[in-house]
């Protein structure tokens, strides 16, 4: 074994230390994609509420309160539909990147091997 | 005790839903070198994926020089010197060898400097500078992949499966190579399914099954243990 104090250690050390983490969560776009969903079912629900609620309501001022509360709901939903539509593009993108480096591989796999049966 | 430069504590970690590692303990003492054995499927290589940052883990702890870096980007874990060398080829195989090698620059280090300790490493690499390296042997390609490594002048450096597919000739040159780094105070760790080779440079060696570390202990002892776990016996590991 080494000593531990050796140069390249120490400045290993010293980029482990200052590396950035982003919290360890495994499969992030399966958790965005969660969130989008609950975030949806949030909006739906809060428009209904408001919905239903408006309803019963005579004043004006009352019923504007909650105009506004379905165009916040209809902010959330179209907000979760992107949040929904970026995360499963991101898997899907990555799953075609590696199916591309695989089959660019394989190409190039066949292409030697005709090469070596020409000469 | 010094501080591991790798540590492992209860990891686990999967493809999406398919759990892999069931709680993983493994720790690598700076400037020593880990072999990793088991059979196929016990999880060797998403060990590496995971301590290379490439699969985050699910559960656990990912220690690096004492500090936690669960989350920690690959390509962050690699400049900082965590190198990878893949299972298979893990070379460019439609660039030539020289190329490949300039790859190795993103570290900010000059073509010159990285492609002077590439082929100081593999003096064959620098008569072939010019081939594609899909055109090399197995071995040839391997001796790429592990130069390519080490021009980033890595303070950790994994090996996966690195005799596969290759004649045993090749492989106990390339094991060679391997002493030589271990002895100039590299920490490597190895995975290999196929022992002999990889126990003769270890100082230590660990048995993997089913996800988990099932024993950790010198070579001499693992190897004797290593027939007896393959099988499925229980051979009395911790």
């Amino acid at each position: 074994m080494t000593d531990e104090t050796s140069p390249r250690l120490q400045e290993f050390q010293a980029q482990v230390d200052d590396l950035r983490l982003s919290g360890g969560k495994a499969n992030p776009e399966r958790m965005a994609v969660r969130g989008a969903i609950a975030l949806f079912v949030v909006a739906v629900a809060l428009g209904l509420a408001a919905y239903f609620n408006s309803t019963s309501l005579d004043d004006a001022r009352d019923q504007n309160e909650m105009i506004i509360l379905a165009l916040v709901a209809v902010v959330l939903a179209l907000g979760s539909v992107g949040l929904f539509v970026r995360a499963s593009m991101t898997r899907y993108f990555r799953y075609w990147l590696v199916r591309l480096v695989y089959e660019d591989r394989a190409n190039t796999d066949r292409l030697i091997e005709a090469i070596r049966e020409d000469d | 005790m010094s501080t591991p430069l790798l540590e492992m504590r209860n990891i686990r970690a999967g493809y999406g839903i398919i759990d892999v590692l069931h709680g993983v303990d493994l720790v690598l003492q700076p400037g020593s070198v880990l072999a990793l054995l088991g059979p196929n499927g016990a999880g060797k290589s998403t060990t590496l994926a995971v301590a290379s940052g490439q699969i985050q883990p699910s559960g656990g702890q990912l220690l690096i020089a004492g500090r936690e870096v669960n989350g920690a980007k690959p390509d962050a874990l690699a400049r900082a010197g965590v190198c990878l060398v893949p299972e298979g080829r893990g070379v460019f195989p439609n660039l030539t060898v020289a190329e490949n090698i300039r790859m190795m620059t993103f570290s900010g280090a000059s073509y010159s400097e990285v492609a002077d300790k590439a082929y100081e490493l593999f003096p064959r690499l620098g008569e072939r500078r010019k081939q594609l390296a899909g055109t090399l042997s197995g071995g040839e390609q391997q001796m790429l992949a592990m130069a390519r490594a080490m021009a980033t002048d890595p303070a950790l450096l994994m090996l996966d499966e690195l005799s596969m597919g290759l004649a045993p000739i090749i492989v106990e040159e390339l094991y060679g190579q391997v002493a030589k780094l271990a002895e100039g105070g590299l920490s490597i760790l190895i995975v290999e399914q196929f022992a002999q080779t990889v126990l003769g440079v270890a100082d230590t060696a660990a048995i993997m099954l089913h996800g988990r570390v099932t024993r950790t202990g010198p070579p001499s002892e693992i190897a004797e243990e290593l027939t007896a776990a393959y099988l499925g016996i229980n051979s009395g590991g911790h």
